[in-house]
């Protein structure tokens, strides 16, 4: 058990910056992010298999863009018609009143964040499917999570 | 298959799809320019990132995060510690005459609101800690640094009860750790009590705080509308139905 964080940059890094950029625009703070992601992974080295990895990756970077995005425009006032946006600015179905909690969540047992599965069925034209299987969840459980984000995000009613 | 998502192309990209997967997934790519050409600009993007972010500068940064980390994790234990060693001194020996608000000791790090319970434990209760109607818990802060604050409660039934400041509108800090002179005693509002610090480096406005608190969609777990450089901590304990457990 283990995994070998230098060639797990080797192989996703690029991937994982993009990611970072995609949804935060810029790139000095997409790098910014993605040593947040690989330092995560670092904490939590010892205890991951190279098996999902990159799936891994792609939900947590995903996840601390949004909170970036959340700390940069706090008030859901603030949010612009951009629905990454609005959907970082939204509740958590999940949301515990101790912050922070949402990258330990991704590494050990606890459910994934919504908003994460929101933007993976919006920005990246997931099927329900696809995010499921990403989050080792079943279909009816992402629809189940994705309600209580339906008022604030209207692009997701029919999914 | 479904037509293959930016996520399975990254993979794609970066030879992480199973032999089979992978197959179906170039055949879907070839047959379709619109894949094709988001294939070839993640390569080329993926040609400049590795040009201009090599692995050891970036991972040089991430050590130097987690440095940084463990001493602020180090200087916040420390911080805990030192308040509830200095906090429950000063509770067991706070006068009844007290002034409102006691100044214990002057620590820097993190901020942290303690809630003491009278009676019962040596060591601050930590979030989420269980609590009976009838118990009588003692606030303490640490505004690291903020020098105003207004510290409050919502109960389950979404009452809200200021704590600091207890009378006026001042919310200025004495410039260290606050330990509130009166003890609170929880009633009989159902689910949880939750307490509510509100950091700023500007005078805060207690009635808009307060109304903040009375205005929440879910007062147990909602955000408070702050101004934006003002910082929330909060505490939640849950109430139980019968005597502490």
């Amino acid at each position: 058990m283990g995994i070998d964080v230098e060639q797990c940059y080797h192989r996703f890094g690029s991937m994982v910056i993009r990611r970072c950029q995609q949804l935060l625009g810029d790139e000095q703070a997409a790098v910014d992010a993605a040593q947040d992601v690989f330092l995560e992974l670092v904490r939590h080295q010892s205890r991951l298999e190279d098996r999902g990895l990159s799936s891994l990756l792609w939900r947590t970077a995903t996840n601390t863009c949004l909170n970036r995005l959340r700390s940069r425009r706090r008030r859901p006032e603030d949010a612009d018609g951009d629905v990454i946006t609005r959907i970082a600015l939204a509740p958590e179905a999940e949301e515990r009143v101790l912050a922070g909690l949402v990258l330990e969540r991704l590494f050990g047992r606890e459910p994934a964040s919504t908003r994460t599965m929101a933007v993976m069925l919006l920005v990246d034209r997931m099927t329900l499917e696809e995010v499921a299987e990403l989050h080792g969840l079943s279909v009816s459980g992402v629809r189940h999570r994705i309600r209580v984000l339906k008022q604030r995000i209207p692009e997701l009613e029919g999914l | 298959m479904n037509r293959p998502n930016l996520f399975t192309l990254e993979r794609l990209v970066a030879g992480d799809l199973a032999a089979e997967e992978e197959r179906v997934v170039l055949a879907a790519v070839r047959a379709d320019p619109d894949l094709l050409a988001t294939v070839e600009a993640i390569r080329e993007a993926d040609a400049h990132v590795r040009r201009r972010w090599p692995a050891r500068p970036f991972l040089d940064g991430v050590e130097r995060r987690q440095r940084r980390r463990r001493t602020r994790a180090i200087g916040g234990a420390a911080v805990v510690v030192a308040l509830a060693a200095g906090l429950f001194l000063a509770f067991r020996a706070t006068p009844p005459s007290a002034p409102e608000i006691a100044e214990v000791t002057r620590v820097k790090g993190d901020p942290a609101l303690l809630v003491f319970r009278e009676g019962r434990e040596a060591a601050p209760l930590t979030s989420g800690a269980v609590a009976a109607p009838g118990d009588r818990v003692q606030l303490a802060f640490e505004p690291a640094g903020h020098p105003y604050g207004v510290l409050l409660s919502v109960d389950g039934r979404g009452s809200v009860t200021l704590h600091h400041p207890r009378a006026g509108r001042d919310t200025r800090l004495g410039g260290g750790t606050v330990l509130l002179d009166r003890s609170f005693e929880l009633d009989d509002a159902p689910t949880f009590e939750r307490f509510v610090l509100v950091l700023g480096d500007a005078p805060l406005d207690v009635d808009a705080v307060v109304a903040a608190a009375s205005d929440l969609p879910d007062p147990m777990r909602s955000s408070l509308d702050l101004p934006d450089d003002a910082e929330q901590i909060d505490f939640l304990l849950r109430k139980s139905t019968s005597g502490s457990p």
